[in-house]
């Protein structure tokens, strides 16, 4: 247990949000995006979040673990949504057009939920680093 | 007889504690939307307070070589970490409960505070014995 693992564990769980955080943003900016490289309207991500796994033999010796990571971010594979709109250059012949997989009520509430995790991270960064300072007054 | 140092050393043990309490409650909020990710606590207080008590089991070693088996006393004592695996808070299996892991964190926050004001004090106290008070 290193003095400044503390602050690595907080660190990785900011990281982990931020990242959160810049996938939903891109799910609301290409809430309409109706063409890809793919040829197919933009798919909603979604980003997998793990728990980091400390080294095996350390973890027997009381380790608090090691934070979070993103290990992966996945495309949502539920259908798109269909819009009747013949006038759209997208639409296919019965005047449907593909509208991306994207919910923005959802992508919201995500986004409330990585803000208030990304502020717990905030909170805990600041109790150990005012914990770091009041050690260094000991002997004073 | 009790040593100088003594009392320095019992608050030093829970410095280490809470330290590592503070360790376990940031990585239990790093993981607070981790799917599957159970939470640990750290246990150290009712170890501890056992091991001053004395008492509990011994193991006698006679050789070099052997192994202490034996309850811990109060130098060899140390916090140990707990996971929680019996609940579950979310449909995923995730059992981190933020409002109290804050209020934890606030609280070990403030113990370890009052642990290295008392561990200071304690401090110039040897220092006035050493200094004729001075």
């Amino acid at each position: 247990m290193g003095f400044m693992d503390n602050m690595d564990i907080s660190a990785s769980g900011l990281t982990a949000q931020r990242m959160r955080m810049d996938v939903i943003s891109q799910n609301i900016a290409n809430a309409s995006t109706t063409r890809t490289a793919s040829g197919e309207p933009y798919r909603r991500r979604v980003t997998v979040l793990e728990q980091k796994q400390s080294a095996p033999f350390s973890s027997y010796l009381n380790a608090a673990g090691s934070g979070v990571a993103v290990t992966q971010i996945t495309e949502d594979m539920s259908d798109f949504l269909l819009e009747y709109d013949p006038e759209h250059p997208d639409a296919d012949e019965n005047g449907y057009v593909r509208l991306p997989n994207v919910d923005e009520v959802k992508e919201m509430l995500d986004m409330m939920s990585a803000t208030r995790a990304y502020e717990a991270n905030v909170t805990a960064l600041n109790a150990t680093k005012s914990m770091a300072m009041k050690a260094l007054e000991i002997g004073k | 007889m009790a040593g100088i140092f003594d009392r320095a050393d019992y608050l030093q043990k829970g410095l280490d504690a809470a330290w590592l309490r503070n360790s376990v409650i940031s990585n239990n909020i790093a993981n607070a939307e981790t799917p599957g990710f159970k939470s640990s606590r750290v246990k150290f207080e009712t170890v501890f307070k056992q091991a001053l008590e004395g008492g509990g089991f011994q193991a006698k070693m006679t050789r070099e070589g052997h192994r202490d088996f034996g309850d811990p006393t109060v130098s060899t004592v140390s916090a140990q970490v707990v996971e929680n695996d019996a609940t579950t808070m979310r449909m995923d299996g995730n059992n981190v409960d933020i409002d109290y892991e804050n209020a934890e964190l606030a609280k070990n926050y403030i113990y370890y505070n009052t642990l290295s004001e008392m561990l200071m004090s304690e401090y110039r106290k040897i220092d006035m014995a050493i200094n004729e008070g001075k």
